[in-house]
């Protein structure tokens, strides 16, 4: 069954990401959390928590790269982030920007520039897979209506 | 959300385990009461899913941005029996948020949660008048304890 092959890759997938360790268990308590009311939910998830990395980091950079370092507002966005990766299941993301906030909390440029580096790193590495995740997401659903009309 | 919510079974769940379940117990898990909770966060995606985590157990939860906000909703009479609050609320903060919440005379069991875990955090947050104080993310293991104590 094409359903049924679809969500074993998807599973094959996640468990590969988690043997990686870039995802942990609590990625699967999100995809729990996927409703008939909100099939949607995963992916709108993925969506958000993207597009936050996306702009925090962005902001990030500026602020390391600017000509003072704006180690308070470094600090901030690396606690947001450790936040929303960690409530993804992106566990080597949220341990990167763990290191990152200490970094920063240290006003240790460096160590801010080190850290900031392994964290687009992690990000990157985990929004691959959530992308990958996502697509197979689609066709799941995708099938799933196609199956109720 | 009324008394007795059914289990949810959602489709195309990959992974094996129903939702709403309390997986470390492998056993189904809805509250019992009509609880309500009110998340306060300002990240989208913590919002998000602290939000359906609730509301997956069966209990009616709404979802402000902000600390402010969070206290206009419980001065206009809104009564929740678990307020969850981060601790780095724009503006506001969480522990002043809760602060705030109390000196209403709320008696919801007010939970302050957080990136990263900090003993000074945690002592401002009880100091305020929060139960408890955690660290990120909201996990069915947390969760579902704090709502069969809420349910009993």
């Amino acid at each position: 069954m094409v359903g049924t092959d679809l969500r074993q890759q998807l599973n094959n997938y996640i468990q590969s990401m988690r043997d990686q360790g870039i995802l942990d268990s609590q990625f699967q308590s999100v995809q729990a959390l996927k409703t008939e009311e909100n099939p949607h939910f995963v992916l709108e998830t993925i969506t958000g928590f993207c597009s936050d990395a996306d702009n925090g980091i962005a902001q990030m950079t500026r602020y390391l790269e600017g000509p003072v370092v704006d180690f308070t507002n470094l600090t901030g966005l690396s606690h947001f982030l450790r936040g929303s990766s960690s409530s993804i299941g992106g566990v080597r993301m949220a341990l990167a920007c763990r290191d990152l906030r200490r970094a920063s909390e240290a006003n240790n440029k460096q160590g801010c520039i080190e850290g900031m580096a392994r964290l687009k790193h992690e990000y990157n590495s985990l929004k691959e897979g959530l992308n990958n995740i996502s697509q197979i997401e689609r066709q799941l659903i995708g099938n799933a209506q196609r199956g109720r009309q | 959300m009324g008394a007795a919510v059914d289990h949810v079974t959602p489709m195309g769940m990959s992974g094996g385990s129903a939702e709403g379940n309390d997986k470390s117990e492998g056993q189904r898990f809805s509250c019992k009461s009509k609880l309500t909770a009110l998340v306060a966060d300002n990240g989208g995606v913590c919002r998000a899913i602290q939000t359906a985590l609730l509301r997956s157990y069966g209990v009616d939860t709404e979802a402000v941005e902000t600390g402010e906000a969070a206290v206009e909703l419980i001065a206009s009479g809104a009564t929740f029996n678990l307020i969850i609050i981060e601790m780095l609320l724009p503006f506001m903060n969480g522990p002043e948020t809760a602060k705030q919440i109390r000196a209403m005379g709320a008696e919801s069991k007010i939970l302050g949660i957080t990136a990263f875990f900090d003993e000074r955090d945690q002592q401002e947050f009880l100091a305020a008048g929060a139960d408890d104080f955690i660290e990120k993310p909201l996990s069915p293991e947390i969760v579902i304890p704090i709502i069969r104590e809420l349910d009993n």
